[in-house]
């Protein structure tokens, strides 16, 4: 009996340290892949409202992307101390769909990607047209 | 005597090492919930985003083959000025496909400008079933009304909510 109750206590520990493991394990991976996204809103953001924003007489027009100003980005950003690198695609309507890009490096097959589409503003022709942006986000 | 004692003890041991044995498991099933709704969360600050970049691209983005935005066109319509730039019929298509072409996909889109007592509401795809998870953007859309004397400004309320 004595050695069945050791038997079993040690069982027990061990199955309770390989719990803690592949917990903190899953946690890891939950608080990356959220990081991740996170990201990808963040970078799609700032592309938006900052890196990308149609400019009007010193004025910079919010939520308006002005695609002449693609080749001025910079794909690989800092957030929260650690780097990304980012692909963007704008897409928008104007009589038929147009497609611009995929713009950035070319996504990695090994590591995880974040996809994020937000409805945008295009600046074309002198009008504002109705599109969207596509943003792939990756640890670098 | 001795016997019965050596037997209770065998049986308290074993409820003990049972009831350990459910902590375990249910310690496990805790560990693995803690902070599983981060990836949810973060999704769904996204969707709030996009609920945000729909309200400003309607706000924005011109109606084809007018210098409106969607949102000026329809607060010009409700407002009822004696003739309004863009058709009614013209303007329901194109913020029907409008929405079509901006609706993240398995959500719906409903688009409610109100003043006063008048409303003008655009759904797409289908009417949302009201448990559905909601993502709300308001905001107000001004127009100035020129009048013969003095310009008036007329306000209109908008609403976009992505139901999930």
């Amino acid at each position: 009996m004595r050695i069945f109750k050791a038997v079993v206590s040690a069982l027990l520990v061990i199955t309770f340290i390989a719990l803690l493991l592949s917990a903190y394990t899953q946690y890891k991976t939950n608080m990356s892949v959220a990081g991740l996204v996170d990201a990808s809103s963040s970078l799609a953001n700032h592309i938006a409202l900052k890196t990308l924003a149609y400019e009007e007489g010193g004025y910079t027009k919010e939520y308006v992307v002005d695609p002449q100003k693609i080749p001025l980005l910079d794909f690989r950003q800092e957030i929260g101390g650690e780097n990304f690198a980012f692909q963007v695609t704008l897409r928008y309507t104007a009589g038929t769909e147009h497609v611009l890009g995929p713009y950035g490096p070319a996504t990695p097959s090994e590591k995880a990607v974040s996809n994020i589409t937000v409805p945008i503003t295009v600046f074309d022709n002198y009008r504002f047209e109705t599109g969207k942006m596509e943003v792939k986000v990756w640890r670098v | 005597m001795a016997g019965l004692r050596g037997e209770e003890r065998g049986v308290s041991d074993v409820i003990a090492i049972a009831f350990m044995l459910l902590i375990a498991i249910f310690a496990g099933v805790l560990l693995h919930a803690y902070r599983l709704d981060a990836v949810t969360s973060a999704a769904d600050r996204q969707l709030q985003l996009k609920a945000e970049y729909v309200y400003r691209t309607l706000e924005l983005s011109q109606v084809e083959n007018y210098s409106l935005s969607y949102f000026e066109a329809v607060a010009e319509n409700m407002i009822g000025l004696g003739e309004t730039v863009v058709p009614e019929n013209y303007l329901v298509e194109k913020i029907d496909n409008a929405l079509s072409y901006l609706t993240p996909p398995n959500c719906s889109t409903v688009v409610e400008l109100t003043k006063d007592n008048q409303s003008w509401i655009q759904t797409f795809p289908s009417q949302p079933a009201s448990t559905a998870t909601q993502f709300t953007f308001s905001g107000a859309v001004t127009i100035i009304i020129a009048e013969a004397g003095e310009n008036r400004v007329a306000q209109v309320n908008a609403r976009v909510t992505i139901f999930r």
